[in-house]
């Protein structure tokens, strides 16, 4: 099982570095906001956030207090901020009522801030006891809200570029690089629920079923999903171009 | 945010050549839109010509307008001759990050 925990983790931060070095070097040519808000979270994420925290909980068991509190700390802040990116890159690719969605960043981000602070400087840093507490919990929620509207849009948007195709009006392959993403964010939506929904039965006392397997699995798979949907294979290409023209004819 | 002047024109044009009202012409054609997965703050003429082709004369056959798809294609017709201007989704809409995200 660890085997398997550390596998995954390596393949997230290979994928996530692979993305950002990509999606970076991009924004450099094009100018563009999109791929350098997505970049740089993946930045945040796969290169700082995500190992920091699960080094945090492998200091803890080693009984590294002062090592596992730096690593929780960098770990949350390199979460958050990787879910601020994401937030924005919402807003710039997703939102179309422009004031609406720029009050809904400015609100959400305030609740992140906040949420992190109340974690960073209210509960035991690092240790498991701190999972069991309220502002880990909210830290957790507005964490997991960035990535549930960014999601929610990218599912919604799947289908309307599915709907075009249908029509001629879209590339399938977009349509299904969408959907790609869309799967990714889900998967990381999920690692988030099974995280809260733990804490809440450890507060009301019921039995722990924290399984590190779960987590590692929604991290391999949205790794895999990230990868398919920013640079698919040639293979991958060609299979969706052949399922299209099949259903044309 | 302005408004989508070729939306508004076929919505007007339809009004003009069925028996919907104002009200229903601009329901009926925002449901088309979205069945054709499209938004009418973005929607181009050239989609609104194969919206109208293709997906409305089945909508307004429900709201029983007889000979729906020969008006809709002289609304495609006049609406190909007319230089309307489109909102547009620019440079920060999904699929064109994904096109510039392809790496192929």
């Amino acid at each position: 099982m660890e085997a398997f925990a550390l596998i995954s983790v390596a393949v997230y931060c290979s994928v996530s570095i692979y993305m950002a070095v990509r999606l970076l070097a991009l924004a450099r040519r094009t100018k563009e906001w999109p791929e350098r808000l997505i970049g740089t979270a993946y930045v945040l994420g796969g290169m700082v956030g995500y190992p920091a925290s699960v080094a945090a909980r492998v200091l803890v068991d080693a009984g590294q207090t002062a090592s596992a509190e730096f690593a929780h700390v960098a770990g949350q802040v390199g979460m958050a901020g990787a879910a601020f990116f994401l937030l924005l890159a919402w807003r710039r690719m997703f939102s179309s009522n422009g004031l609406a969605g720029l009050a809904f960043v400015m609100a959400w981000t305030s609740f992140m801030v906040v949420a992190l602070g109340w974690t960073l400087f209210n509960t035991e840093a690092g240790s498991r006891s701190h999972m069991v507490t309220l502002p880990y919990w909210a830290m957790l929620i507005s964490q997991g809200g960035c990535y549930t509207t960014l999601g929610w849009a990218s599912f919604r948007h799947a289908r309307m570029l599915h709907r075009r195709s249908a029509l001629g009006l879209a590339d399938p392959l977009t349509a299904n690089r969408m959907l790609l993403w869309a799967l990714s964010n889900l998967c990381i939506v999920v690692s988030y629920v099974y995280t809260i929904g733990l804490g809440i039965m450890l507060r009301n006392g019921l039995p722990n079923i924290y399984n590190p397997a779960v987590i590692s699995a929604c991290g391999l798979l949205s790794a895999v999903f990230i990868g398919f949907a920013f640079f698919p294979p040639q293979a991958f290409v060609k299979r969706v171009r052949a399922n299209a023209t099949m259903g044309e004819a | 945010m302005a408004k989508n002047e070729a939306f508004e024109w076929v919505c007007d044009a339809i009004e003009g050549a069925t028996t919907l009202d104002r009200l229903e012409a601009r329901g009926t054609m925002r449901l088309a839109l979205k069945a054709a997965g499209l938004d009418a703050r973005e929607v181009s003429a050239d989609q609104l010509g194969t919206v109208l082709t293709r997906v409305l004369p089945s909508e307004l056959e429900t709201r029983g307008i007889a000979d729906a798809p020969t008006t809709c294609e002289r609304i495609a017709l006049d609406l190909s001759s007319q230089n309307l201007q489109t909102a547009g989704s620019g440079g920060d809409s999904p699929e064109n990050v994904f096109a510039r995200l392809g790496g192929n």
